[in-house]
């Protein structure tokens, strides 16, 4: 049985819907809930699954409540709902009444006058516009949403280069403005390095990275992954590249993202080789090789990380790149003593740009790695929940979050595919992503144990499972603890997701 | 001073303990004064309060013809409406002018008894004659100041009061500081 | 450099947050200054809006 309410001219933000959903699937004798706003593609969705809309008289404004399982708990369904709504039960139980909230952002202004910054996480269909009303406030930008129609970043960042203001993303879900940790951000300590990131997980990596090896990060200024493309023009990796090159605190500047189109990527080696402080350029899987005058070029985010450090503690930069060659020596001899497996490697991951680098590394010691967001587009998987010979897969991209948490929050998805996968007899290594931090799940590793547990109770010994964690041990998670927890389950943690990757790869080829 | 205890619709009265010791002051007088100015905004976003769906209240009625019909309109104790004039008075009390009290003088005339619950015409009443409760002098005592989380934590006790009645109070409050403030220079912190 | 630009990036970041409360939440934890907006989408579409104001401007 199934049942709809409109609650007309309500909003709430995408996280508490979700959240007040997964509460309510949990519910005894409930099959599924979702609450969305009424709009054509949740309408669609909801008829998709089955829910009958004749007859319902709804608009974008409006919240959508729908449940579907036995007809004894559905009238009981929607009144929790409404009930979490009103009363959020994971809201901390503080004092009697809560402070007033602005709606304007004219009041917003007027109870703190000196803000500098909005941080917008509203639907993506209104947060260009809001975007823009900060700008002509005089207000910088991180922008969370993504769903940001490529005129409107292009509209918003233009309008921001003429105000000399930052826009931070779309779709930047991390940023660190002096040490402080904005979204999805890891606590490390302060110090001479800044970066500039179209990759967010990139600098949540590159950011710990630099922490594992004793070096702090003033600013890491994230431009959403479309700025280097060719339509934007990099315009906020080069501002943000100018801005970072005449800051006097800043000693060493990186900048990472996938390979950029090649007219901005001209643009931003022109910029830094005119400045005067080492930079080191991240470019995952990138074509260009070589350091000249002062730019150090990288194609992995621990490599950039290493690189960035040795400049900041005034070491040879060949030293830390020789280090690095050990290391993957040590892995080698690491996938002797696990392995070899047989099959194919499946990696499950919920950071874009991890994801990516994990397929970059993975390419060059297996092959060709089927995904749902390929290196090149014949190996596009026909179907994101269906592997096909080696694959890695992204949770983060919108087929898994369309009404879902991101899976930096909800782990739940990859634990279940971890039993999935491990069912499939061709398979031999398993390997995915825990991101910590600020903003993610407050103890992804148990959840995701309990999966590899699972999986293990499937596939026996057949599948090594293989993790690196993206944090620090001051991360509310705590990294340490995260990590034996996925240890005592039979995991094999590495230090880096290049590191996880090739150990991975290793495995399968001996 | 000592606080009342916190009382809600169907406790019952006498099983709540009183403070035992000391004597409970309360001075429900409205002191004249202004808000800051640098709350203007925020005073004009509460004006738009009464558009809220369950409030539906309108936003700016142009008369004082037109504010008497929202006496008793709406459901509950306290309807929407009477709550929404409650604040209006105790905004034209607060920033006292002569245009405010000539308009005050105006509502009263027009004012009939019986229109609205026993409840509500005492609150009316009281507000006419300068008196209010503590949670709109705290807030009347924040906006005369400077500091972000007293006037917050004023409104959002305020706002929270009861399913809509603090909502509704909030927009009349500014709407009659808007018009209190139109004929009186405003101080500066 | 933009006065506000120059502030965010040499005294740290002061927030107007705009959505998810628990972005606000974890920035209160570490000490930033921070209020939260509770922000309601405009009662008409926004693509409307603009819609209307380019025919406005011409």
């Amino acid at each position: 049985m199934q049942r709809l309410e409109v609650m007309p001219r309500t909003y709430y933000d995408s996280i508490t819907l979700m959240r007040v959903a997964k509460e309510i699937t949990s519910m005894e004798g409930i099959e599924n809930a979702s609450l969305s706003m009424g709009t054509e593609a949740n309408l669609r969705i909801l008829a998709a699954a089955g829910f009958d809309l004749s007859g319902i008289n709804v608009t974008p404004n409006d919240l959508v409540i729908a449940v579907s399982g036995e007809d004894a708990v559905l009238d009981e369904a929607l009144s929790k709902a409404k009930e979490y709504l009103a009363n959020p039960p994971w809201k901390k139980e503080g004092g009697k009444s809560e402070s007033y909230k602005p709606r304007s952002l004219d009041g917003a202004i007027s109870v703190l006058p000196e803000a500098n910054i909005a941080m917008i996480s509203v639907a993506g269909r209104y947060a260009g516009d809001v975007a823009l009303d900060c700008l002509h406030r005089g207000l910088n930008v991180m922008l969370y949403s993504d769903n940001v129609p490529l005129e409107k970043e292009i509209e918003i960042k233009k309008l921001a280069r003429e105000k000399g203001l930052f826009v931070m993303g779309p779709d930047c879900g991390t940023a660190i403005v002096r040490g402080v940790a904005m979204g999805m951000a890891n606590i490390c300590p302060t110090g001479p390095v800044s970066i500039v990131a179209a990759a967010g997980t990139g600098l949540q990596e590159v950011h710990v990275q630099l922490a594992k090896r004793g070096v702090g990060t003033l600013h890491g200024i994230g431009t959403g992954g479309r700025d280097v493309r060719a339509e934007v023009g990099g315009i906020m990796v080069e501002m943000a590249t100018e801005r970072l090159l005449e800051d006097d605190e800043v000693e060493v500047l990186v900048v990472i993202g996938k390979p950029p189109a090649p007219e901005v990527e001209k643009k931003i080696l022109e910029r830094i080789s005119r400045g005067d402080k080492p930079a080191v350029l991240g470019f995952i899987g990138g074509e260009s090789r070589g350091d000249r005058d002062g730019v150090y070029i990288c194609t992995e985010l621990e490599e950039t990380a290493a690189v960035a450090a040795a400049l900041a503690k005034g070491e040879d930069v060949a030293e830390a790149r020789k280090e690095l060659d050990s290391a993957e020596e040590s892995l080698r001899e690491l996938a002797g003593k696990h392995g070899p497996r047989k099959g194919w490697l499946r990696g499950l991951y919920s950071g874009g740009t991890l994801c990516y680098e994990a397929q970059v590394i993975a390419k060059e010691l297996l092959g060709p790695i089927h995904s749902n967001t390929p290196l090149k587009k014949d190996l596009k998987l026909e179907d994101s929940l269906t592997s096909v010979e080696h694959t890695i897969v992204d949770f983060g991209e919108d087929e898994f979050t369309q009404g879902r948490l991101h899976p930096m929050i909800d782990v739940s998805l990859r634990a279940g595919r971890f039993v999935e996968e491990a069912k499939d007899p061709g398979v031999g290594v398993i390997l995915f992503d825990v991101v910590i931090g600020y903003g993610c799940n407050p103890d992804p590793a148990r959840e995701l144990a309990e999966g590899v547990l699972e999986a293990k109770a499937v596939a026996g010994d057949r599948i090594a499972f293989v993790a690196s964690i993206c944090g620090t041990e001051a991360d509310p998670q705590n990294a340490a603890r995260q990590r034996s927890i996925l240890e005592d389950a039979g995991v094999l943690v590495c230090e880096s997701n290049a590191r996880a990757a090739r150990l991975a790869s290793y495995l399968l080829k001996g | 001073m000592t606080e009342l205890p916190c009382v809600s619709e169907g406790d019952e009265l006498f099983s709540i303990p009183l403070p035992e010791a000391g004597t409970i002051v309360f001075d429900p007088v409205i002191k004249p004064g202004m808000p800051a100015s640098r709350w203007r905004p925020l005073l004009r976003e509460w004006i738009f309060l009464a558009c809220d769906p369950e409030l539906s209240l309108p936003a700016k009625p142009e008369s004082v013809e037109k504010i008497i019909t929202l006496l008793g309109l709406g459901p509950g104790h306290t309807p929407a409406g009477d709550d929404w004039i409650a604040g209006w008075v105790v905004a034209l009390r607060w920033c006292r002018s002569v245009r405010t009290d000539a308009l005050l003088d105006e509502f009263s005339a027009f004012r009939r008894e019986g229109v609205t619950t026993w409840l509500s015409e005492s609150i009316i009443s009281d507000a006419l004659e300068g008196r209010t409760w503590a949670r709109p002098l705290k807030l009347i005592e924040a906006l005369q100041g400077d500091f972000m989380r007293e006037v917050l934590d004023a409104a959002g006790a305020l706002s929270q009061w009861g399913h809509t009645s603090g909502r509704a109070w909030l927009a009349g409050f500014a709407s009659g500081l808007e018009i209190a403030l139109n004929h009186k220079k405003e101080i500066s912190p | 450099m933009n006065e506000r630009l120059q502030d965010l990036l040499k005294n740290g970041p002061k927030v107007i947050n705009i959505g998810v409360e628990q972005f606000a939440l974890d920035l209160k934890e570490q000490e930033v200054p921070t209020v939260q907006m509770d922000w309601r989408p405009p009662q008409v579409e926004s693509d409307l809006l603009s819609k209307l104001k380019k025919l406005r401007k011409k």
